[in-house]
């Protein structure tokens, strides 16, 4: 038995590099040394590219570069958030690592028997035949998963990769290799040591042996030659493959592992901060050339794998504008470095204005590039630059001379308010509530009626509220999107001047931009308080009770989600929950919740022309209509203005409402 | 000895006040390298200018003019001077920001191969190593010094910043310069010019101004109506941006945060709801009158006389009233 098992175990192997010629075996080497030199001279490039960057930001743990390597780099979560894509990718992915690690072991078993001068290391027996076995159903994975790719090239849809010349190169290339493997793997089971009688056990290489059975008829020296053949194609390609890597988007194989674990820990919503005294100091505001970036940002952008799935979900790429998030990235990756100026034809300020920041680029991102950091920073070397003109410049101006973007008397801030009944923060004793009203809440006509409708939900659930009044002014959001780090500063400490000097448990605001700046952002400037946003307050003042409403019709309605609330600050729950408690029966449009739509207003463009393109209110308006609503609900007030001019523009008959307008129709006593 | 040469477009028959402000930085500019300043009249008006120039303080005022200059292109203006200065070695040579200027005076520099700075806002000090001068960056937030170290430097200056001359009596020279010919032939040719005829005032320089919005229903149906009103007021007409994106009319008619800001003594907003946006760019009228069917409309919060009524029905009236009147 034994004496059985040991003839088994010494006959079930293969050959390996059998019927390759000692020439093409010194090619193979030679090819092979060449590639690896190219891949790492082409990788010490990129991280001396990367190197001129600043040193900047907290090193991550351990433990967390892990996990995160774990969840999107292994199991590829972020990828998979798009069905097909994340198959095709996974197939292949894992296809790859698979057969990567055959040809790893096919290696170790080739130089470690010859080092210690054994016929066989492993490569025997069971473990051949198990081994053999996994290369085929991965390789079939692999063909698979390409088959996905391109099919996805071919058919419509929304997430539709690219098809340019460098992305269908790619896939065919690992095509080749992967049938051209098979070719020659079946082409040796045919010719080898006399045919498939010789070596039955090959069965276990079920592709290779079909292959075979298939090429049975031909004469041996056929297909030895075949052979070869295929094996050299197999070879040089691949050996092309890894010169490649470091040189066009293939890179991300390496890079985006790498920008996966060790990625800034950072909310799209909570902007790095420039003072003043680092200007003084540095002389660099904004990012002019790529050594104003940050090395980790740097990195970033060589993690782009070219998906193209940023650019698929910008509602400025979807409506004509000149701005493509990946065509940033890959413009600042593809810069020369040292003093040249990343500005110009390619990133020019028809580009970066056109960004609304609304963040789903980052959003959608699989390998967390932060694309949207990028297009601040070079519009913060804009702003420095005096690129910023015509009415974004006088809505800079108007919220630092002002305090709001309108250029509003100051004055008149507290004057919605009058007969209302609501008290200033210096009338009420530590009320709970401190209500932010916002610029817009207080000024414009069409959001003050929101404002007051949030007011008498809150005098109905008998909640102690107050305002700041006067003492409030802009958040700087505006400033601050728009690149403008020093108005932002400004305000922002006012701000916390005063609301450091008042004593309230929370702040309440119906301004997603308020919420997401005093919320993520005045921390950093030493401004910590407990903010929630309108929706989030009134779902928790039905939820305990303290606020009942009366019941009404149903009306079917949709919810047009504010960026900086469900996207940047993960409210996508309580806005939906306050709907259905007014009887208002959500439809959800196509893209919501944190993949939802901009409706065209964020970073700064509420004050800037749309005039290339569709418009993307109006965009965002069919979006919409497409649920069929009687009502839109918006919880913002820009979105507000957004989607009523959309509206209006088509002569709708839609309500467009605020949630709190909503709810304020409910309460008791309010149906008529 | 004049170091300093100032640039004005010699267009129509007088000097505009940001060109007079021109010669004021000229002054400063010859104050602070202890020398004197010159002026050159580029264009169709050069000699009929002179007269006016020569009492801004200069020493001596050039003029050319030629075909090439009659209307303006950059090309044509930045050749022209480019073509003056390879015979006049000027330090410091400055011109008022204006739409020309941001357009020709970086060519220029281009041409000279010489260091520029825009919208100065204060001259420093000007020395045969470098000039340093002013600007606003930031928007505004902070104040740039720049230094420009070439032996000849360009300039483009704010003319709210800096003195308007009052041309007193005539003490420069007045020398007349030849343009070389063929100099503006860039490939590009000057065909004509289209100015949008209207009888009616400039937005931003009328006492009464007509405004409407979506409420008209386009230039089918009640724009007409308003047009006519404001011929009968001699107003000028604006609009919301609504109206503008409809492509009702024509951007230069907008009026609000995004379009032009206005404060005439009357205002007669005519359909229009009163957005924020549009508020931004009129609130500062001495006068708001307001029509429109929705008394809810926040245009009537801000307006001093408002009329809750059907424009389709008021308008008319209203012309038909003050015709009346004026007949």
């Amino acid at each position: 038995m034994d004496e059985l098992n040991t003839i088994f175990a010494a006959t079930v192997t293969r050959e390996i590099l059998w019927n390759i010629p000692g020439w093409a075996r010194a090619l193979m080497y030679l090819l092979f040394l060449a590639a690896v030199a190219l891949c790492l001279m082409g990788v010490a490039r990129r991280v001396r590219y990367w190197r001129q960057g600043r040193e900047a930001g907290e090193p991550v743990s351990l433990g967390k570069a892990c996990r995160r390597l774990w969840r999107d780099a292994v199991l590829q979560v972020r990828i998979w958030r798009s069905g097909a894509a994340g198959l095709g990718h996974a197939l292949v992915f894992w296809g790859f690592i698979v057969l990567f690690l055959g040809t790893c072991i096919v290696a170790v078993e080739d130089y470690g028997s010859w080092l210690l001068g054994r016929e066989h290391l492993f490569f025997t027996g069971t473990f051949y035949l198990a081994v053999s076995f996994a290369l085929e159903v991965f390789g079939i994975f692999f063909l698979l998963g390409l088959v996905v790719a391109l099919s996805r090239r071919k058919s419509g849809g929304r997430l539709r990769p690219l098809s340019r010349p460098v992305d269908l190169a790619v896939l065919w290339l690992f095509l080749v290799i992967g049938l051209s493997g098979f070719a020659t793997e079946g082409l040796r089971i045919a010719a080898a040591g006399g045919g498939l009688e010789s070596h039955p056990f090959e069965r276990w290489s079920f592709v290779g042996w079909w292959l075979a059975t298939g090429l049975q008829g031909l004469d041996g020296n056929v297909l030895t030659t075949l052979h070869l053949g295929s094996w050299l194609g197999h070879m040089v390609l691949s050996m092309a493959f890894i010169a490649l890597i470091p040189y066009c988007k293939l890179r991300h194989i390496f890079f985006a592992p790498v920008n996966i674990a060790l990625r800034e820990d950072r909310k799209a919503g909570r902007y790095l901060g420039v003072s003043m005294e680092e200007v003084e100091e540095t002389g660099r505001y904004g990012a002019a050339v790529a050594a104003d970036f940050t090395r980790r940002q740097l990195m970033s952008f060589d993690a782009c794998t070219e998906c193209a799935r940023c650019q698929t979900v910008c509602p400025a790429t979807a409506t004509g504008k000149p701005l493509s998030p990946m065509k940033v990235v890959l413009d600042i990756a593809g810069s020369s470095g040292g003093g040249a100026s990343l500005h110009g034809d390619e990133i020019s300020p028809d580009v970066l204005w056109a960004c609304t920041s609304c963040g789903a680029c980052v959003e959608e991102c699989p390998v967390y590039i932060d694309q949207l950091g990028a297009i601040v920073d070079l519009r913060r070397h804009l702003v420095a630059e005096g690129e910023i003109r015509g009415s974004a410049q006088a809505a800079l101006r108007s919220v630092a001379a002002a305090g709001n973007p309108w250029g509003m008397p100051q004055e008149d801030r507290g004057d919605w308010a009058d007969g209302l009944g609501v008290p200033t923060i210096d009338e009420v004793d530590s009320p709970e509530l401190l209500f932010w009203i916002g610029c817009a809440g207080s000024y414009d006509r069409r959001s003050r009626k929101v404002t007051e409708a949030m007011v008498r939900i809150l005098q109905a659930a008998g909640v102690r509220f107050a305002i700041l009044g006067k003492g409030e002014c802009c958040t700087g959001d505006p400033a601050r999107r728009m690149g403008d780090e020093f108005t932002y500063n400004e305000l922002a400490g006012a701000n916390i001047e005063s609301l450091s000097a008042a004593s309230f448990e929370r702040i309440l605001t119906t301004c997603p931009h308020c919420f997401n700046a005093i919320r993520n952002e005045y921390p950093d400037l030493g401004g910590d308080y407990d903010v929630v946003h309108h929706s989030e307050f009134i779902e928790e003042l039905i939820a305990s009770g303290r606020l009942v409403l009366e019941d009404g019709a149903p009306v079917r309605g949709t919810l047009h989600d504010p960026c900086y609330l469900a996207r940047q600050n993960d409210v996508v729950e309580a806005p939906r929950s306050v709907l259905r408690s007014t009887g208002l029966d959500v439809v959800e449009p196509e893209q919501s919740g944190k993949a939802g739509f901009c409706g065209g207003a964020g970073g700064g463009r509420m004050w800037m022309e749309e005039d290339t393109g569709e418009r993307i209110n109006s965009e965002r308006w069919s979006q919409l209509e497409e649920t069929e609503p009687e009502t839109v609900a918006v919880g913002c007030p820009f979105c507000m203005t957004m989607m009523t001019d959309a509206r209006d523009a088509v002569d709708s008959s839609v309500e467009v409402k605020d949630i709190a307008e909503l709810v304020a129709e409910r309460l008791p006593g309010s149906l008529t | 000895m004049a170091d300093t040469l100032i640039i004005i477009q010699a267009m129509g028959n007088e000097l505009s006040k940001s060109n007079l402000a021109a010669a004021g930085f000229g002054r400063e500019a010859a104050a602070a390298s202890g020398g004197a300043f010159d002026i050159l009249l580029l264009g169709p008006s050069a000699s009929g200018l002179s007269a006016a120039a020569a009492g801004l303080g200069g020493g001596t005022v050039f003029t050319m003019s030629s075909t090439e200059l009659e209307v303006y292109t950059a090309e044509a203006f930045a050749a022209a001077a480019a073509a003056f200065l390879a015979d006049h070695p000027y330090r410091l040579v400055a011109a008022a920001t204006s739409s020309a200027t941001k357009e020709y005076f970086p060519r220029l520099a281009a041409l000279l191969d010489v260091p520029m700075a825009s919208d100065v806002l204060k001259v420093e000090s000007v020395d045969p190593q470098k000039v340093i001068l002013t600007r606003a960056v930031f928007v505004g937030n902070l104040l740039a010094t720049v230094e420009l170290e070439a032996p000849q430097a360009l300039a483009t200056c704010r003319s709210s910043e800096f003195e308007p001359q009052t041309p007193g009596g005539e003490t420069s020279t007045v020398e007349p310069v030849e343009m070389p010919a063929g100099l503006a032939s860039s490939g590009k040719t000057f065909v004509g010019i289209e100015a949008a005829s209207s009888d009616r005032p400039d937005l931003k320089e009328a006492d009464i101004i007509v405004s409407v919005g979506r409420g008209t229903r386009g230039p089918d149906e009640g724009i007409p109506l308003c047009e006519r009103l404001a011929d009968v007021l001699g107003a000028a007409l604006g609009a919301t941006r609504a109206v503008v994106d409809a492509g009702w009319l024509a951007n230069e008619f907008q009026i609000g945060q995004t379009g032009k800001i206005v404060a005439p003594e009357v205002y007669v907003a005519i359909g229009l709801s009163g957005s924020i946006q549009h508020l931004a760019g009129m609130r500062t009228s001495k006068t708001i009158v307001a029509i429109n069917k929705d008394p809810e409309a926040p245009i009537f919060e801000v307006a001093d006389l408002g009329l809750v009524a059907d424009l389709f029905d008021a308008v008319p009236e209203l012309t038909a009233a003050l015709e009346s009147r004026g007949g």
